[in-house]
């Protein structure tokens, strides 16, 4: 073996010393570089999500609308008490009501029908587990738009599937977009179909992480199924849930698409033209700034709901410990 | 697949995103508990139990109709799609005559073919360039130390909170100054903009990279940015096909923004334009609507289901961490 | 020794000034024409917030030599040479390679190659992409790349290995690739940060000297980081001992092992470790003696002329350093020197094929022999053994200093 012939030492370039120039560089650079990475998507995030929000904040405490476009006033927390304590609380109160019962509603079907699927297909007997799951995942695939207006076919009061079926059965048929109840009760379910896979998902995942070594050793001390349940499984769940369950509140609370695609907030309600009965926030916001022109009113209101979300938010980060690692 | 095939895929998936390859000692810890559980489903399987057996079935049953609730919806839509006539006035659940024009009249009438190309190219652009801006920001929050790195991060997070339904008449009024409105290249950048979370989520990929992996290549004579480019962004890439996944799919669907800044219908997006379906010119005619929204969502489908497993896991991972 | 001279080549020059932000005008060569890799150390300091990790570390290493820094964990060796290499920056102190200042000089413009504890090989890369990944980024041409590191994994058995992935391999074979990727660079110095610790006992010894033959015909400047003793002495040229951030002692194995600074390298280097008895010297009507609760030890004279100028007064607090193999049991030595007997209970004998451990106790001391394999010795019974004092060590008890210059 010629390791010599192979390595002729050190012959070629390599040498480098410094110039003080490019010291001087390389110190700027050490500072400078980390804004660098993140400059491109700071520069985003400031153009599309601060300068919004910046003029959101500040058109909040003013009285903005299509008639005082140019002219407006400033009138300190004047919209807040308008919303909850004024004339237009009346319109907005049910809202926000609605919107408060609809978020955690849904949060806890999709929830409880996530979990219980996900126990279910947990099963290590179920051979065809792995059928079931893509099947079941289905509706998380789809776009979400698409699907929400698919919904509104299939609910048609009449001659939708549904109401074919339900008259098919001997039934009467049901008003599910048309009556205020069933409205509502039609957003739910129809949240319910689109957003089960992923908590299915997330439950799955949770439950595998459970070691198996903990059932055999619950096994070993005699526990029933029920009990490993609740004392091996229910436990280790919770661990990840209750951030699950928080951002999925988060997240129905702004949930825009689903309310305005389905029913566009109606029906219409007796007493306002400004609201329908299944408008949330996050809907009624969007009328009142491009239907209705009432910008500072819908300011405030982007406030109120950034508040509330924000919030959760910030427990759940506590809750988790998100930040920990960084220090 | 048998099950214990089934718990070695899914272990096999959660370990892709939760330990990053690399950590390879990792890996061999996680392959050695594998057999632990394989042994304990097999054990279990030899002898069923009569309760186990009638649970198992009890579980089928309810599974079944679990299916059958989830994909009713769809097999309306799958056959109102071949069904004749332009109403769907029908009191069977199976029509009695297929049909593909639906398919044909859609392609034909309607500018549905424009729509997919603007829905595409609005997509993957705007896809690209998230993906491009959460690889950069989520390498700078892992690999640097630097002021306001702690907090700077969470409060991005909370901001982004903030309801976007006001956010669109600042971003409308901007683009109107700008004279960009109805723009699909400008509305691209605008759907681009860098999400918080998804740097959150793909810098807690690239802690798990190991830093060694950076400091030899820094040895090896690579710039941060060489790093970057030939280390992290390869080794980060299941993350990254997730990111691209989520920004392409949100696009895809989203309504709000792009019903307010696209006016001109050739412009329209797929989302747009199956909406309009509805409302408009089409009032009504659900089987068109069906066989145009069948088309619009195969692809989006079909790409999901390649790259379910790094979603799911992924997800599962930004749920775990919250 | 060594000159400082102008780039000698104008087309060189350009190259690498072009090619590095860091390039130097000034470089120096040695007598053979080829760049001087010596590193020097001045007084470097790193502290982590408030922890100190390196105090005040000077050393010099000189072209070609392989050095070895050991010490417990946590005494700040691997920080040393993550300094020496670039990645971690110091918080004073200067460091020099090949005569240049570094100190601002990102780890590419340091011209060095590193093998890490865990190989670092990059997943994503086959084998030969690993080695040819630093090659590339130097923009080294294409045929040349290819012509090295097939020499270079020719060299070290891993030809066959160049299309897998890291992951495919075994321990054995990611080290080997690990220094290939090293090598092949050809870098002015190789920094090894603990390479064999993840292998096992076996493979580390073939290892070991593989390495010691390579870097003899490689002849790179290596600083070798370990906490294997063991290693240190069979590998290095010198080795430095580091505890707590601040350095012990550098020197040659045989000076480390026969006249340690203090108690923590007489310690520290050597298996089994060295006997420490602590008692103190006293004047007796025999003459100077050791004594400890028990035993009484007379010094003679040769090491009472190198201890009496350290030694402020009688009597004086110390511990006594024996070595194992000083503690002596053949008949011949102990009739010779009668005085240095100490009566002792064995309490283990550790038989280790080619020699034997005791484990003894002698009054309040436990002392540890190394003895022939021939020894008819049993657990529990009496045993006499000679301290051989013209070898032991007299420390002060306080400073922990050695009292002893040989």
């Amino acid at each position: 073996m010629n390791i010599h012939l192979f390595w002729k030492r050190r012959s070629k370039s390599a040498s480098r010393g410094s110039i003080e120039d490019s010291l001087h560089r390389e110190r700027f650079f050490r500072r400078v570089r980390p804004y660098a990475y993140l400059a491109p998507a700071l520069t985003s995030m400031a153009v599309l999500s601060f300068l919004p929000i910046a003029y959101t904040v500040y058109v909040a405490f003013t009285d903005m609308s299509l008639y005082r476009f140019d002219k407006y006033n400033f009138i300190g927390f004047g919209n807040l008490v308008e919303l909850f304590a004024g004339p237009f609380s009346k319109v907005f109160l049910p809202v926000f009501t609605w919107t408060v019962v609809f978020a955690a509603l849904t949060t806890i079907l999709n929830y409880a029908l996530g979990l219980f699927l996900a126990i279910l297909l947990n099963n290590p007997h179920l051979k065809e587990s792995n059928v079931y799951r893509a099947i079941l995942i289905i509706p998380w695939a789809l776009p979400g738009t698409i699907a929400i207006l698919s919904w509104t076919g299939v609910l048609n009061v009449s001659f939708g599937p549904v109401n074919t079926f339900l008259k098919m059965m001997g039934l009467t048929p049901v008003p599910w977009l048309t009556n205020p109840l069933w409205a509502k009760i039609s957003i739910l379910l129809v949240n319910l179909w689109l957003g089960y896979p992923f908590m299915m998902s997330a439950c799955l995942g949770g439950l595998q992480s459970i070691s198996a070594e903990l059932y055999e050793a619950a096994d070993i001390d005699g526990a029933s199924s029920w009990q490993k349940f609740k004392y091996v499984t229910f436990p280790m769940l919770m661990r990840f849930s209750i951030p699950l369950l928080i951002s999925t509140f988060a997240y129905n609370f702004n949930n825009f698409g689903m309310v305005f695609l389905l029913t566009g907030g109606g029906p219409p309600r007796l007493d306002t033209s400004f609201a329908g009965t299944t408008d949330i926030m996050a809907t009624f916001s969007y009328k009142l700034t491009l239907q209705f022109y009432r910008y500072g009113l819908a300011g405030m209101m982007s406030m109120v709901m950034f508040l509330i979300v924000g919030t959760l938010t910030l427990i759940q980060m506590k809750l988790t410990n998100a930040f920990a690692e960084v220090d | 697949m048998t099950d214990s095939g089934r718990c070695k895929q899914a272990q096999g998936d959660t370990a892709i995103i939760r330990e990053g390859p690399g950590r390879e000692d990792l890996r061999d810890r996680g392959v050695d508990k594998e057999p632990t559980r394989r042994k304990a489903v097999l054990r279990g399987k030899t002898r069923l139990r009569t309760f186990e057996v009638v649970g198992l079935w009890l579980t089928r049953v309810i599974l079944w109709v679990a299916v059958l609730a989830s994909l009713f919806p769809t097999a309306w839509v799958v056959t109102a799609s071949f069904q004749k006539g332009d109403a769907f006035f029908s009191n069977t659940l199976i029509p009695k005559q297929f049909t593909v024009e639906n398919y044909a009249k859609v392609i034909r009438e309607t500018d549905f073919l424009r729509w997919v190309k603007n829905s595409l190219i609005l997509c993957t652009g705007s896809a690209l360039i998230q993906v491009f801006l959460t690889a950069t920001a989520a390498y700078g929050f892992s690999r640097f130390r630097f002021r306001g790195r702690k907090y700077g991060l969470m409060t991005l997070l909370l901001l982004q909170m903030f309801p976007a339904s006001m956010a669109l008449v600042a971003i409308y009024t901007m683009l109107a100054r700008l004279n960009l409105l109805d723009n699909l290249y400008a509305f691209m950048f605008v759907m681009a903009g860098g999400s918080a979370f998804n740097i959150w989520i793909t810098k807690g990929y690239m802690d798990s990279l190991p830093k060694e992996l950076d400091e030899a290549a820094m040895v090896d004579g690579a710039t941060h940015w060489q790093v970057f480019r030939y280390v992290i962004l390869p080794l980060a890439r299941p993350m990254l096909i997730v990111v691209f996944l989520w920004s392409f799919m949100g696009t895809y669907s989203e309504f709000m923004l792009s019903s307010a800044v696209l006016k001109n219908p050739h412009n329209y997006t797929i989302a747009l334009g199956l909406q309009r379906f509805i409302l408009n010119q089409f009032a009504a005619r659900w089987t068109l609507f069906s066989a145009a929204s069948l088309m619009a969502s195969l692809p989006v489908v079909i790409i999901w289901m390649f790259l379910q497993k790094y979603v799911v896991s992924g997800l599962t991972r930004g749920a775990v961490k919250g | 020794m060594h000159e400082r001279v102008r780039f000698p080549d104008e087309r060189a020059y350009k190259r690498v000034f072009k090619g590095s932000l860091h390039a130097s005008v000034c470089i120096t060569l040695n007598r053979e024409g080829s760049y001087l890799a010596d590193v020097r150390l001045e007084g470097i300091t790193k502290t982590f917030g408030e922890v100190v990790a390196v105090r005040d570390v000077s050393l010099d290493i000189a072209d070609e030599e392989f050095l070895v820094l050991v010490g417990p964990s946590g005494s700040g060796k691997s920080t040393v040479l993550r300094i020496i290499a670039g990645l971690e920056v110091q918080t004073s102190g200067h460091v020099f390679i090949g005569g240049t200042l570094v100190d601002d000089i990102p780890p590419k413009g340091r011209d060095i190659a590193m093998v890490f504890q865990n190989y670092a090989l990059y997943p994503h890369m086959n084998v030969y992409e690993n080695m040819a990944f630093g090659l590339k980024l130097n923009k080294v041409p294409r045929d040349e790349i290819d012509r090295r590191v097939k020499a270079c994994a020719q060299m070290l058995g891993i030809a066959d290995l160049l299309g897998r992935r890291p992951r495919e391999l075994s321990g054995g074979q990611r080290q080997r690739v690990a220094l290939g990727r090293a090598i092949v660079r050809q870098p002015r110095v190789f920094l090894m940060d603990e390479p064999l610790s993840n292998l096992d006992a076996k493979l580390r010894a073939q290892m070991r000297t593989e390495l010691q033959k390579l870097q003899r015909s490689l002849r790179t400047t290596t600083v070798y980081v370990t906490h294997d003793q063991l290693e240190a002495m069979t590998m290095g040229d010198r080795i430095a001992v580091l505890k707590d951030g601040v350095l012990q002692q550098v020197d040659t194995p045989d000076v480390l092992y026969g006249n340690p600074v203090n108690m923590f390298v007489a310690g520290f280097i050597g298996s089994p470790a060295m006997n420490m008895i602590e008692g103190r010297l006293e004047q007796r009507e025999q003459g100077l003696v050791f004594a400890d609760g028990g035993l009484t030890l007379p010094v003679p004279d040769r090491l009472k002329q190198m201890i009496s100028p350290n030694i402020p007064r009688l009597p004086y607090e110390v511990v006594l350093g024996v070595r194992p193999e000083d503690l002596v049991g053949e008949p011949a030595f102990q009739e010779a020197h009668p005085s240095w007997l100490v009566d002792c209970q064995v309490e283990v004998v550790e038989p280790m094929g080619s020699e034997v451990y005791l484990h003894l106790v002698a009054g309040t001391a436990s002392l540890t022999a190394r003895v022939g394999p021939h020894v008819n010795v049993k657990d529990g019974m009496t045993w006499r053994v000679a301290v051989n004092m013209e070898k032991v060590h007299l420390f002060d008890a306080k400073t922990e200093m050695n009292l002893v210059k040989r």
